[in-house]
């Protein structure tokens, strides 16, 4: 049975859980030490992608991309931070702000695979495809 | 004027700040490859099997079915033209499972496997949808047929009798005359309260411009939808079609009617989704088609059913249509749809080439529940007759060899010449169930005995001629009693008398 790159990920993760600094230099180079013995140098990529998922997942920390037509408060910015965090059960929202004039107003936010789009230029855009009708 | 005027600003105002617009949390997804129609998405993590999915290209939105739903993708097949998904697109989720229009707007008309016409008679304004794959009825909800499926071919209606919600396999060689089959049953239910579809799976389009062209010529298009996935459509339209026409068939099946479908033909369904399949990377099986192939058409033919009366009573005949290759009815998808229908119609080349057509193989073909639906006058001259031709394909073969034969040999091959010949007919001249009644009665009691065979086309055909001018009632009278009775009896021995004493070459 051919062992997954996720599933060395995760062995990766759940050892590394409460080592310090020095711990977990060893650990890593014997993690390398049996790809490279595996032959399984070339998952190197595919692991590294993962554990930057894994690792997250397992602090509860989410990355969320905030779309807004101005620069937002920090007022705003904590209210969407709680949002998320109440969505996704997560401990620390970590927010990327982008600004984009051609929303007009409202916000986009994008995490995980979730999209919620509360921008006016889509409201404007639901209201002409009613009007259509 | 102003009112007007005020009345229209007034009612923009109140729909403006009716407009509620929604801002709901949606699950996106980005397409990871593409190729060959089938895209692979990453994310979608609340996705449904076979749910529809909205790829949202530069240019436009195009739909997508999932089919496959992995660890951490899903496989999907892209439903219409794939040129313009890019690597990076988005892909919303819809919530709703692959579904088609339904409804008695869809009757008349030519539509793609989506439900869009293709007839450029504008859009159906169906508000109905059913989903494409549905679970067939239960054992409860059935009933055996009971009622026939006249398809006004003699050798057919007499020998392979098709009862309303029986499967029965169209098979044969290209080029054969299987559509024809199929066109002239669709011709022949014309008044007989049936609906049609007819399913084109991967056929070339000239040729479905020609039959809708036949139907609307012999007024068949009233009661016919066409659905089309044509050659040079996309396989997962090819591989949807059969499942979209039958969710029409479906929607008039629960209002209780009859419903005839005609899938033209599954072995190009089989290979349209053995290509999905392989491009998906299932594993290939035995001539490559993916383990499920059994699958992908006994669901689809379990769905035509009898229902009975308590569910309404309406029925689905299915007429699937196999094309073998070289008269190899062993093949993986000739015996698979073999045992999953009611029976086989099997055409075949020598025959056809002899001139015999339909090229009808009588010991091939059968239909194993069939004679329950005959009606009783059918039943009684076909029975004998299906006998007769037995004998003589038994003694064709042996007579070749001896010209030194008995009465009753000689006898049984005279008859046997002239039930072939009876056989033959012509495409899109589909005859009533009465006419034939009374050619086969005449045929089993020896009036035809003495008409040469090579004027027993001329013969019949001068006989119904002779029976619409002459005895309408008598022909009636035969589809009223539905069986046969001295009056009758001695209607048709009357008819048969009368007519002939009209023609000089029958000796008197």
């Amino acid at each position: 049975m051919r062992i997954k790159p996720k599933q060395y990920v995760l062995a990766l993760v759940s050892s590394l859980r409460g080592k310090n600094d020095k711990d977990a230099k060893i650990l890593i180079a014997n993690f390398c030490r049996l790809l490279a013995d595996g032959n399984l140098l070339y998952l190197s990529g595919k692991i590294i992608e993962e554990f930057k998922r894994q690792w997250d997942r397992s602090e509860g920390l989410v990355n969320a991309d905030v779309f807004s037509a101005q620069e937002l408060d920090t007022g705003t910015l904590k209210n969407i931070e709680a949002y998320i965090a109440g969505k996704l059960k997560a401990k620390k929202v970590e927010i990327k702000k982008n600004v984009n004039p051609d929303l007009l107003g409202g916000v986009i936010l994008k995490f995980e695979d979730k999209v919620f789009d509360g921008s006016v230029a889509a409201s404007l855009k639901a209201l002409k495809a009613e009007m259509k009708k | 004027m102003s009112n007007t005027k005020d009345f229209i600003v007034e009612e923009l105002k109140k729909q403006i700040s009716g407009f509620q617009a929604e801002a709901k949390i949606e699950t996106v997804g980005k397409v990871i490859s593409v190729g060959d129609g089938i895209a692979r998405i990453s994310g979608l993590s609340d996705c449904m099997m076979s749910e529809m999915v909205e790829f949202k290209t530069a240019k436009s939105s195009v739909f997508g079915v999932v089919l496959n739903l992995e660890e951490d993708s899903v496989g999907v097949v892209i439903l219409g033209s794939f040129e313009d998904v890019k690597e990076g697109d988005e892909v919303l989720t819809t919530k709703r499972i692959l579904e088609v229009p339904v409804g008695k707007e869809v009757v008349g008309r030519v539509l793609n496997p989506l439900g869009e016409a293709l007839d450029g008679q504008g859009e159906l304004g169906c508000d109905k949808f059913y989903p494409i794959e549905k679970i067939a009825p239960g054992v409860i909800a059935r009933k055996s047929v009971n009622q026939p499926v006249q398809t006004g071919i003699k050798a057919i209606d007499s020998m392979i009798p098709i009862g309303r919600g029986q499967r029965e396999l169209i098979i044969g060689d290209r080029q054969i005359g299987k559509t024809a089959i199929a066109v002239d049953t669709i011709i022949n239910q014309k008044g007989q309260n049936m609906k049609c579809i007819y399913v084109a799976i991967g056929q070339k389009k000239s040729k479905i411009a020609n039959i809708v062209g036949r139907l609307k010529e012999a007024g068949a298009m009233e009661y016919t939808t066409v659905v089309l996935a044509g050659a040079s459509d996309p396989a997962s339209l090819t591989y949807i079609a059969p499942y979209a026409g039958c969710a029409m068939a479906e929607y008039f099946l629960d209002k209780g009617e009859d419903v005839l479908i005609v899938y033209d033909d599954l072995s190009k369904h089989a290979v349209a989704y053995r290509e999905i399949s392989l491009l998906l990377r299932r594993p290939p099986g035995r001539e490559a088609y993916p383990g499920d192939v059994f699958y992908l058409h006994s669901r689809l033919l379990e769905r035509a059913c009898k229902l009975s009366p308590e569910f309404g009573g309406g029925s689905i005949t299915a007429l699937p249509i196999i094309e073998t290759q070289a008269g190899d009815v062993s093949a993986y998808i000739p015996t698979n749809v073999i045992s999953i229908t009611d029976g086989q119609i099997y055409l075949e080349p020598d025959l056809f080439n002899q001139g015999q057509r339909p090229a009808v193989n009588a010991g091939l073909s059968v239909s194993r529940v069939g004679s329950a639906a005959q009606t009783k006058a059918m039943k009684k001259v076909a029975g004998k007759m299906r006998l007769e031709a037995a004998q003589f394909r038994e003694l064709a073969a042996f007579a070749q060899f001896g010209s030194d034969l008995d009465e009753e040999t000689k006898r049984k091959l005279e008859r046997g010449k002239r039930i072939m010949e009876i056989f033959k007919q012509g495409q899109y001249a589909p005859v009533s169930v009465a006419k034939q009644v009374v050619v086969f009665y005449g045929l089993i009691n020896g009036m035809l005995d003495d008409v040469p065979v090579e004027k027993i086309s001329e013969f019949e055909s001068g006989l119904h001629f002779y029976a619409d001018t002459n005895s309408e009632s008598l022909l009636n009278l035969i589809v009223e009693k539905n069986e046969l009775n001295d009056d009758i009896e001695a209607g048709i021995k009357e008819l048969f008398k009368d007519y002939k004493n009209t023609l000089d070459y029958i000796k008197k």
